[in-house]
């Protein structure tokens, strides 16, 4: 009689300690992840090579794997697919899973950045040649770049990430000259903008 | 009179012990200063605090016990500064740790929008689908239809430099932009001018 019981609570152990080994569809944690920087759809993380989380939203927010994890069970998130164009890259992702660390994994995504770039001339007497006067300054927003006398091309110091807008507009117009900007604005392909054209004339 | 003067001496030793110290330095911590005039004051007793700097100090201490009150007298050329803990009393804790945090005042910049029609009349924006750019700095800016003005989403420190340029064209529309780039300077910019040709 005794042993009877004693086997049915070993059964009963045995069930529990499954559980707890397989881990599958039986714990209680919601594993998640920070996104920082998306700026477009296409991500696809993983945890322990699988449990496919997919991501087509752009911003920052935080993602939970659809497999609820026994508590101090291990997680490891990876990341399957990145989007084109994209680098992302992984932060705490790995450690054993319960209240202080389900949300401990951070993936961070940049959209990877070109430079933005053109020519520019002078255009004097009815002859096109390099910059001839002192003092052009072009601006794409906040960026400001001075472009020397002599100059037949120019280039933003800081590229700029694909997909953002751009805005080529001349700061300060050099000594003498008046300067336009034409095929100035766009949006940043996956690859070096060498396009814009600043062309200046003589003022009289 | 021997006995007196250890007695005298032991207190003293003994109060020190107690009270920690007697005199109290005001100081403390600066981030993001960048431009010069920054004026604190305590009390009456003024510090003048130079650009780049990141700790501050009163040349005068106080004794255990003295209330302090640390406000800006002046704030920085294009910078509001804010003090954190700038109030308590002398040995309240072990050093007074006051905070200073500085940021650049920041402007909106905008303009006037107008459709100019083929009769030479000059109205509100009258088509669809206007977007403008500040280069890469604020994303696209959408200017709806009937608009007679607009502003850049967001704020722009003083000292950066921002230029307006024409993302799409309204349908039917030819825009061009007039004083679109400058410099934020001291105060709100509205001067950006926005002229759309019915075509």
């Amino acid at each position: 009689m005794k042993s009877k019981y004693l086997s049915a609570a070993a059964a009963l152990l045995c069930v529990a300690g499954l559980a707890a080994c397989g881990g599958k569809g039986n714990g209680s944690l919601n594993l998640g992840v920070q996104v920082i920087g998306l700026d477009r759809g296409g991500l696809v993380l993983q945890n322990n090579g699988g449990d496919d989380l997919e991501i087509n939203t752009a911003g920052t927010a935080n993602y939970f794997f659809k497999t609820l994890m026994a508590p101090d069970s291990q997680f490891n998130v990876t990341i399957k697919t990145t989007p084109a164009n994209v680098t992302c890259k992984t932060g705490n992702n790995t450690g054993k899973i319960n209240y202080y660390t389900y949300l401990q994994s951070s993936v961070t995504c940049t959209a990877d950045p070109y430079t933005l770039g053109g020519t520019v001339s002078s255009v004097v007497n009815g002859i096109s040649g390099p910059l001839s006067a002192d003092g052009l300054v072009l601006a794409n927003g906040a960026q400001t770049l001075a472009v020397a006398n002599g100059a037949s091309t120019w280039q933003f110091a800081t590229p700029i990430g694909n997909q953002n807008v751009y805005g080529v507009t001349v700061l300060t117009q050099p000594t003498g000259q008046k300067c336009e900007v034409s095929k100035g604005t766009g949006t940043m392909p996956a690859r070096n903008v060498v396009d814009v054209v600043v062309t200046c004339m003589k003022t009289q | 009179m021997k006995v007196q003067v250890i007695g005298a001496a032991l207190l003293a030793a003994a109060l020190a012990g107690c009270g920690g110290k007697a005199d109290f330095v005001i100081a403390g911590t600066i981030t993001g200063l960048s431009n010069p005039n920054l004026v604190l004051v305590n009390n009456g007793e003024e510090l003048k605090v130079p650009n780049g700097a990141t700790s501050f100090s009163f040349p005068n201490s106080i004794s255990y016990g003295t209330e302090y009150n640390v406000t800006i007298k002046t704030q920085p050329d294009h910078m509001t500064c804010s003090v954190v803990g700038g109030h308590g009393s002398a040995g309240h804790t072990t050093t007074i740790a006051i905070s200073i945090i500085c940021q650049q005042n920041q402007y909106t910049v905008g303009g006037s929008v107008a459709s100019i029609a083929k009769d030479g009349t000059s109205g509100p924006l009258s088509a669809d689908n206007l977007v403008l750019v500040n280069g890469s700095s604020s994303g696209q800016i959408a200017i709806a239809k009937g608009a007679t003005s607009f502003t850049i989403p967001g704020t722009i420190p003083v000292g950066t430099a921002y230029g307006l340029s024409v993302f799409t064209q309204p349908a039917g529309q030819k825009c061009t932009i007039t004083n679109g780039s400058g410099v934020v300077g001291d105060a709100n910019r509205n001067d950006v001018v926005v002229s759309c040709e019915v075509l």
